[in-house]
């Protein structure tokens, strides 16, 4: 029995403390759970190291939430001497918990976090600014992930706050409310939930308060999120060529960085900070100053702090202080690595791999720049696929099975279906999962991945070979060589000149010729065999060249090159200067020591998949002639074809199975690679081919949601896809193919099951509901996933996968070795045959024949890089004849009619063909590679059964192609350069006629009209926009930019027209709405404008388009004397944006129009906080104060107003106005004059001569009444005070005509004459006057 | 995807002499031809001296299509997304021409579909209905 016990057994009233527990607690915990809350307590109490007590505590909120920590209290209240030291301990882990530190490596710490703040948002709405963080950490989609709560609970807050901070006087209470209100600006910004615009007022609204001496710290949260906020917004600006912009930004956010660096603050943080402010002011010592003093403080292995000091490094690095990267580096790396290597959530992964890809370039091109090129290469190569080899190593570990069932598990719980192998009686969620393999994996640790070293490269390569190491840093690129025999150091290293990176990537990524850019995207104006030829002309320059160099005169035979990041997409074998070479690619350095470390023994079994999907005729003909070449070579060879294809009888048959050839359809995808597969025949009933297509059902009756993915940074919409969980049938999930009108529709049916449509894309229905044309081919995916989750590839030696584009593996935010090839690899094959892009299925069939017709041959040891290397130049230096040959001898022994007339076809073709040499083009004899071991042994191969084919030569030229266009030709993607996309999009428009190229070239259009309007050339932008609705009239954002445009120059009839037009195909587009509104108040039209933004608000009152227009709308309704409710929609538009001062002076406007004083004054209050220079809102303030009765504080106010702008004559005029109703009648005629000297105006003058006369110059009075009705002759009060003014100086001058006038343009005014002291004079002794008096009518006559 | 418009291109470039009794391929101007395409190919896969047949749209002559200029329907396709869209559905395509005769005997006619409509009657007895021999 522990202590805990012993203190409850000594708890005198232990029925007070079950009603405390109950006051604490809630009435509703049962004594089972109270049993099983106090056991998670003592836990606590016992733990015997601080790490094993952060587990615990954590554990207990993971199970328990706000309860644990509640209870925890309880306890230090009722137990102090024992629990007190351990609650405050608790307390300030919890509160740094609570500050997002993670405590533990649990994967279900965010889940934890989040659902014990979304508890705590109820009962303490000042939490929000935590809670939001600990909820949008949750990745999108994530049930605990309410965006609009903590929107709304921000929002809440900082209302609350600043009506405190407006309407309270008591210091504290202040302070209070200004951390409040300066926490939920934080909020709001830092995790984009307010819009652009908003943000703006946002900023401004902290940077006031921070002004307030109220604040209790120095605002150093809402500092670094608003200077995270001007940061993107300044490389957003930079980008698009807005330097002045981006330097305006960057300069605020260095005012707002300032008072941090030399704060009180953890010295860490401290430093940082300095850096990042040299950073933005361009001061590279400061930077380097602070980068070194980071690298000198203590760092005890906390990660954030090595992940700050890796920030730090980055700057160092510009700074060029490479010896102190290298010192900083090089000992947090294995903790950033096993950080990467731990994380099991995406998003997790994805940061934490980038930190590890930033600190290995950094760290590598530190040593390179400091001449040890051996520790940069082994640097490199730390990066490089590591979570591949990590995951390699825990597939072999004793746990390995386990976790593939795990992960089967947590695929299929994912998507709503039941767990393969977990226990159905209790299932778990997928966060639970994740956690349980988490744990699993923890034990395995990742020290024994392999790390090796340049000594260790070289010792597993042959005499002939050498390995080449690139490395591609943000400016330069690292070239290594090694042979066996070197020591630490490789037999070369250098730093290539920058320029190499540069021209490497620009071609690569080149929007209109990319080789890359083709493979991610298949944009349909890339040829991409230009693309190619442009890209190895390139690469052969650059890189090839001086590779061969350094190679001269070795006896090297074979080279294995290890790429690094978009280098892995360049067929090597195909560079000119390498020719002489057997050329293979390995995804790491690591994995290349490990392949020739095991060599693999094939046994006599084979299986030969021939086209699944039943629509390559010519696949059936060639898996059909391999089984033939393996069959004379004694192997045991499984053929299966078509229909018989399916997943699951693949799976069975692969078993035991020591070659695999696959030849049918495959597909790769660069942004997700897992989802790389092999398309085999769907399992469903046959039925389905002709009867209702089951995936068309599904979709029709399917709630869609939004897909997310992560960028790298942040999880963002991924607009041409959308998913639902459809149930007892698993996850579908709709990709739109705009480029070639597709629409694919995935169905995850189960942990291995993935079912795909293929179909045309009719276009698109109300509510953007795709519409479905016919189907092309429905067929199952067996996925580089399913794949790694299976055991059948244990025994699999060698995998040659005839299918296209099988070989290209992805490219993730880390250099990570994916795809099929590595999914094969990792699932037990030794060497993987298979083509880099699309391949011809003639061209497939016959390297295919070439390859096993070599490998029959080659007795017992096979090299199987030498006949792959040999097949491709077989097939470049083939003849016509030669190829019609293989293809007439393949058409001889094809059963399949159709089969035979495409081969015949395809003779005619070879015969036909323009070149001598049919497959001469990179593009044809490139395609396919081997990765993994180089050589295997076949332990059943007749050796040497016949003679091997004569070799071809190796020496080849590229085919020609343009010159190297200079920098400024290039488009380059990553910059996206909206410009050069306009320019390519018009070229797409004049050429094609294709619906969906001219939506593309419309896109491309609009995009460079956007660009044309922020460089403020706004007639370029308009005609980008006409044109691109002239292409595609569906193009609402074009529209929308017409619309807009219109509008800014005044042309309001024309915005109303583009406005219809938008509403007219999208009755509910609220922006055509709003901006309809505008326009229709610009020409007048006053309850239409009213008539829209009700439109707008009844469908969404709370958007980010809402603020505008109550704010309009209010216009409108004071504009029509509706000022009550004008007042009820600021109170909105103030509801949802609190902290905007017009909104405030708005209302305060309209409250004195409906005589709420009192009010108008506390909202000028509210505004002149946020902006207290505001000269309106000083005018306002003094106006209500003036009507309020309170004219000393009114001309206080109105003399601030004046001020602050001298020059405006409303504010003179209204302080004139005061001073009079003071009695300050001398200095109101000073405030009047200056007033008519900025802006003369009749009434004006007509007050002025008031004054004048209130002081007896009734000749000035008569002088300023007769300027009045110059401008103004039916200006009746200031012809009404004329007839006074000459009463009062008796004489009759104009006064019959002027009350003449007055009486006929106001009769109620006769009223007032007959009682006017001013008039006395006049009624007395004027008979004209007398006679008006008596008389009606409007001209004079006796009623 | 095969259209009309080619194949029709197709037999007006022809200067085949027709031998007599070359099938006839019966076609429906509203139909997609990628099936009779397909189903040419695999009829002319079967029997290598089969050299053209003759075209018909809506029962009108349209001229003789040779087995090599069906070659130019079936350029190089690669084994990626969408590139064996002719094929239309998953399995072994199955695309083939039906053959109708006449009861008689004495005519026959290829056809890519059947359709909906009444089977036709033979040009010289039409009071007789084709059959669909296979």
């Amino acid at each position: 029995m522990h202590d805990y016990w012993a203190a409850v057994s000594a708890y005198a009233h232990l029925e007070r403390f079950l009603e405390e527990v109950e006051a604490s607690l809630g009435p509703d915990v049962t004594p089972d759970e109270l049993i099983r809350l106090d056991a998670a307590a003592a836990a606590v109490l016992v733990a015997d190291s601080e790490e094993k007590r952060r587990e615990v505590i954590v554990g207990g909120i993971a199970d328990w939430g706000l309860r644990f920590t509640e209870y925890l209290a309880l306890l230090a209240r009722t137990a102090p001497e024992l629990y007190s030291p351990l609650a405050a301990a608790a307390h300030e882990l919890v509160a740094t918990w609570f500050g997002g530190h993670v405590a533990t490596e649990r994967a279900d710490e965010a889940e934890a976090r989040a659902r014990y703040f979304l508890e705590a948002l109820d009962r303490a709405p000042a939490v929000a600014r935590i809670a939001a963080k600990a909820v949008l950490a949750l990745p999108p989609g994530h049930r605990l992930r309410d965006e609009e709560r903590i929107r709304a609970a921000l929002d809440d807050l900082l209302r609350y706050a600043l009506d405190k901070v407006a309407t309270t006087r008591d210091d504290e209470v202040l302070a209070e409310a200004t951390d409040h209100a300066l926490s939920a600006i934080t909020g709001l910004v830092q995790h984009e939930l307010a819009p652009p615009d908003r943000v703006t007022t946002l900023l401004d609204a902290g940077r006031q308060l921070l002004k307030s001496r109220h604040l209790r710290d120095n605002g150093d949260s809402f500092r670094l999120a608003a200077v995270a906020h001007l940061g993107h917004a300044a490389s957003a600006a930079r980008d698009r060529n807005e330097p002045e912009l981006a330097d305006r930004l960057d300069s605020e956010a260095a005012d707002l960085l300032a008072p941090l660096a030399d704060a009180e603050i953890d010295p860490i943080r401290r430093q940082l900070l300095s850096a990042l402010l040299g950073y933005a002011e361009g001061d590279r010592d400061r930077t380097a100053t602070a980068a070194a003093a980071l690298a000198s403080i203590p760092r005890e292995g906390r990660t954030e702090e090595a992940v700050s000091l890796l920030g730090s490094t980055v700057m160092a690095k510009h700074a060029g202080e490479d010896r102190q990267v290298v010192d900083a580096l090089a000992p947090i790396l294995p903790t950033l690595e096993h950080r990467y290597l731990s994380a099991v959530l995406e998003e997790d992964v994805a940061m934490a791999g980038a930190a590890v890809r930033d600190a290995v370039l950094n760290l590598a091109f530190a040593y390179a720049h400091r001449g040890k090129a051996g520790n940069a290469v082994a640097t490199l190569d730390r990066a490089k696929s590591l979570r591949f080899r990590y995951q390699s190593l825990l597939r072999a570990s004793p746990l390995g099975d386990f976790l593939r069932e795990l992960e089967a598990d947590i695929h299929a719980v994912k998507y709503g279906l039941p767990p393969p192998y977990g226990d159905p009686r209790r299932q778990k969620s997928v966060e639970e999962l994740l956690e349980t393999y988490r744990q699993a994996r923890a034990k395995i640790g990742d020290e024994d991945v392999p790390r090796p070293g340049v000594a260790e490269i070289a010792d597993v390569l042959g005499d002939d070979e050498a390995a080449v190491v690139l490395g591609v840093g943000k400016a330069e690129t690292i070239l290594a060589v090694i042979r066996r025999g070197d020591g630490p150091e490789p037999m070369h290293g250098e730093i290539l000149a920058e320029d190499v990176r540069r021209e490497l990537y620009a071609e690569l990524l080149d929007l209109s010729t990319g080789w890359w850019t083709w493979l991610g995207f298949r944009s349909a104006w890339i040829e991409p065999r230009r693309a190619l030829v442009r890209l190895l002309h390139t690469v052969d320059r650059l890189v090839g060249k001086r590779l061969a160099e350094v190679l001269a005169g070795s006896n090297v035979r074979r080279v294995t090159v290890v790429p690094h990041e978009l280098l892995h997409v360049v067929p090597w074998w195909a560079l000119p200067s390498l020719s002489s070479f057997e050329v293979m690619t390995a995804p790491s350095a690591a994995q290349l020591v490990t392949a020739r470390r095991t060599p693999r023994v094939l046994e006599a079994t084979a299986l030969v998949v021939g086209n699944p999907t039943g629509d390559l005729p010519l696949a059936a003909v060639e898996a059909a002639e391999v089984a033939a070449s393996l069959r004379s070579l004694g192997c045991a060879v499984d053929v299966v074809q078509g229909a018989a294809a399916t997943q699951e009888t693949l799976a069975r048959a692969m078993e035991g199975r020591s070659i695999l050839h696959f030849s049918g359809h495959g597909r790769s995808d660069v942004s997700a690679p897992m989802r790389s597969a092999l398309e085999i025949q769907a399992a469903v009933d046959a039925e389905t081919h002709d009867g209702p297509d089951i995936l068309l059902g599904l979709a029709a009756s399917a709630e869609w949601q939004k897909v997310h993915r992560f960028d790298g940074a942040k999880w963002i919409d991924s607009e041409p896809e959308r998913q639902a969980d459809v149930a007892g049938h698993g996850h579908l999930e709709e990709r739109i193919r705009h480029a070639d009108r597709r629409v694919e529709l995935r169905l995850d049916h189960g942990a291995e099951g993935t079912l795909l449509g293929q179909y045309a894309l009719e276009g698109f229905m109300d509510q953007d509901e795709t519409v479905y044309g016919r189907r092309y081919r429905l067929s199952e995916l067996w996925s580089a996933g399913d794949m790694l989750i299976e055991s059948c590839f244990r025994e699999c030696g060698l995998a040659f996968v005839s299918s296209c584009e099988a070989g290209a593996g992805g490219l993730a935010y880390v250099d990570e070795f994916s795809g099929l090839p590595a999914a094969l690899q990792l699932a037990g094959v030794s060497t993987v045959v298979s083509p880099l892009w699309p391949v011809g299925v003639e061209m497939a069939a016959v390297f295919a024949d070439l390859f096993y017709g070599e490998l029959v041959r080659a007795g017992e040891a096979v090299d199987v890089l030498a006949l792959v290397h040999e097949t491709r130049h077989r097939l470049r230096t083939m003849g016509r004849e030669e190829v019609a040959a293989i293809l007439d001898r393949l058409h001889a022994t094809a059963d399949d009619p159709l089969a035979r007339f495409l081969l015949e076809a395809a003779a005619r073709r070879a015969l036909e063909s323009d070149d001598v040499e049919p497959f001469c083009h990179p593009y044809d004899w490139a395609a396919f590679q081997a990765t993994g071991a180089p050589e295997l042994a076949v332990a059943f191969a007749k050796a040497r059964a016949g003679p091997a084919a004569a070799r071809a030569p190796t020496a080849f030229e590229l085919p020609p192609d343009a010159e190297p266009r200079s920098d400024e030709a290039r488009t380059p993607f990553g910059q996206r350069d909206a410009f050069a996309l306009g320019a390519a999009a018009e070229i797409l428009a004049e050429t094609s006629t294709d619906p969906a190229l001219g939506q593309i070239a419309a896109d491309g259009l609009y995009k460079r009209g956007l660009a044309h309007s922020r460089a403020g050339h706004d007639q370029l932008a308009v005609a980008d926009f006409s044109r691109a609705v002239e292409i595609d009239p569906e193009h609402l954002d074009a529209r929308v930019e017409l619309a807009q445009a219109s509008l800014g120059r005044g042309d309001a009839a024309a915005a109303v027209a583009s406005c219809d037009e938008i509403l007219a195909r999208a009755p509910d587009h609220l922006t055509a709405l709003l901006m309809r509104a505008l326009a229709q108040e610009g020409v007048g039209r006053a309850a239409a404008a009213e008539a829209d933004l009700d439109a707008l608000l009844a469908h969404d009152s709370e958007g980010p388009l809402a603020v505008p227009a109550y704010q309009a709308r209010a216009r409108l309704r004071e504009a029509r004397d509706a000022s009550e409710a004008a007042v009820a929609d600021l109170d909105q538009a103030i509801r949802l944006q609190p902290e905007t001062p017009t909104l405030y002076l708005l209302r305060a406007s309209a409250q004195l129009s409906v005589g709420r004083f009192d009010a108008a004054v506390t909202d000028t209050n509210r505004a002149l906080f946020f902006t207290p220079d505001d000269a309106a809102g000083h005018a306002l303030r003094g106006l209500a104060l003036r009507d309020g009765g309170r004219l000393e504080e009114a001309v206080r106010e109105l003399e601030r107003a004046v001020e602050l702008e001298e020059d405006v004559m409303q504010h003179h005029y209204a302080l004139a106005d005061a001073l009079d109703r003071l009695n300050e009648h001398e200095r109101a005629l000073a405030s009047y004059s200056r007033a008519l000297e900025i802006e003369a105006t009749p009434t004006l003058y007509s007050d002025r001569g008031l004054t004048r006369a209130g002081l007896g110059d009734y000749d000035g009075a008569l002088e300023d009444y007769g300027a009045a009705l110059q401008l103004d002759p039916a200006h009746l009060v200031a012809r009404y005070n004329r007839a006074c003014a000459s009463s009062l100086k008796r004489e009759r001058g104009t006064i019959v005509d002027d009350l003449r006038t007055v009486f006929a343009g106001d009769p109620s005014l006769r009223e007032n004459a007959l009682e006017d002291p001013d008039l006395e004079w006049a009624r007395r002794y004027l008979s004209d006057v007398q006679d008006l008096l008596v008389m009606r009518g409007p001209d004079g006559d006796a009623g | 995807m095969a259209t009309l418009d080619d194949l029709l291109e197709r037999c007006r470039e022809s200067s085949y002499v027709p031998l007599g009794g070359e099938p006839t391929l019966a076609l429906d101007r509203r139909e997609s031809v990628d099936e009779a395409v397909l189903g040419l190919a695999r009829y002319f896969g079967e029997d290598a001296g089969r050299r053209a047949v003759l075209v018909t749209v809506e029962g009108e002559f349209a001229g003789y299509l040779e087995r090599q200029q069906l070659y130019s329907f079936f350029a190089a396709t690669e084994k990626g997304i969408g590139v064996s869209d002719h094929f239309g559905v998953l399995g072994d395509p199955g695309v083939t021409l039906f053959t109708l005769r006449c009861p008689r005997g004495d005519f026959e006619l290829l056809t890519a579909r059947l359709g909906s409509t009444p089977p036709r009657t033979c040009p010289s007895h039409p009071n007789l209905e084709l059959e669909v021999v296979r």
